[in-house]
């Protein structure tokens, strides 16, 4: 069966939330991180140096900021008002498909 | 944990923006929507940044609202650091969409010295279906050449007032066409957020 397709937002929950759990129970490792967030390891490490850019996460611990932090406490009023607004993605330049 | 002051909520969003940024504010509660401008305007001045009101209205209103939210406007108009700019009603209808924009930053920032910040609505008639489509190519064509114009803009739409029949389609070409978007409702569910997020992978 295909995978769903994620906006970027989605994939950036699902890492930050991998993170978040694992790094409860000690040191969150890169192949926990990829396996929970259901990506091939060489996209997985793009996404964190995106994150890393954000400042939502530090690499070295693997950890969320204080910033990672506020988005996963947003993450469900920003999925609020784009489903009240009719919106799940957007055309824009420099998407690419997983 | 102070929920205002979190990254993706308006005002803590508003701090950490960067010079520049082509910003939307889509409301359904004014009150919020005025207090996201007045903070906007807030951190230009701090910043020493000249600012702009562009209205299609007598600014008198506006400004003693600006005054009551605690920005006395009058003292930055003398020292030519805020301006109001009275734009004609349907600026969308022109020819050249990109030489309207051009001349209106350049006519509305005259004496004034950068860098600058302007809030304003791009689209006047959001009620019809003519008057969107029309401001919504206007609204891309400023976004394809953002750069050049070196200012920050907030564009500011109430949501209840956008045509109904394809309100999701309009909406998602208003995101599309900005870099942030600022959702001014009840503080409960204000929220603002890179519209690169959303970004199809």
């Amino acid at each position: 069966m295909p995978k769903a397709k994620r906006n970027k937002m989605e994939i950036y929950n699902d890492i930050l939330t991998a993170i978040n759990q694992e790094s409860c129970h000690g040191e969150a490792r890169p192949t926990r991180i990829q396996a929970k967030s259901n990506l091939a390891y060489d996209k997985l490490m793009r996404y964190l140096v995106e994150l890393e850019g954000m400042e939502t996460i530090t690499r070295e611990p693997l950890v969320l900021t204080q910033r990672g932090h506020d988005f996963l406490q947003d993450y469900d009023r920003i999925k609020g008002f784009l489903e009240e607004m009719g919106v799940k993605y957007l055309r824009i330049k420099g998407g690419r498909e997983d | 944990m102070n929920s205002t002051a979190s990254s993706y909520q308006p005002l803590g969003f508003l701090s950490r923006l960067g010079r520049n940024r082509h910003v939307v504010m889509l409301y359904d509660d004014e009150k919020q929507a005025d207090l996201f401008i007045v903070r906007y305007f807030a951190d230009g001045l701090a910043k020493g940044e000249s600012c702009v009101f562009l209205t299609e209205v007598e600014p008198t209103p506006i400004r003693q609202k600006l005054a009551v939210l605690g920005i006395d406007v009058g003292e930055f108009e003398a020292g030519n650091h805020f301006r109001f700019f009275q734009t004609p009603r349907t600026a969308a209808g022109k020819v050249d969409a990109l030489d309207v924009q051009r001349a209106l930053v350049a006519e509305s920032t005259k004496g004034m010295r950068g860098p600058f910040r302007f809030v304003g609505r791009t689209i006047s008639d959001t009620e019809s279906i003519e008057g969107m489509s029309q401001g919504m190519e206007f609204e891309k064509v400023g976004n394809d050449h953002f750069e050049e114009f070196g200012i920050g803009l907030l564009c500011f739409y109430d949501v209840r007032r956008i045509e109904q029949s394809r309100r999701g389609r309009w909406i998602r070409g208003l995101l599309e066409n900005h870099q942030s978007v600022i959702y001014a409702s009840d503080p409960r569910r204000s929220v603002a957020f890179e519209t690169s997020l959303l970004e199809m992978r």
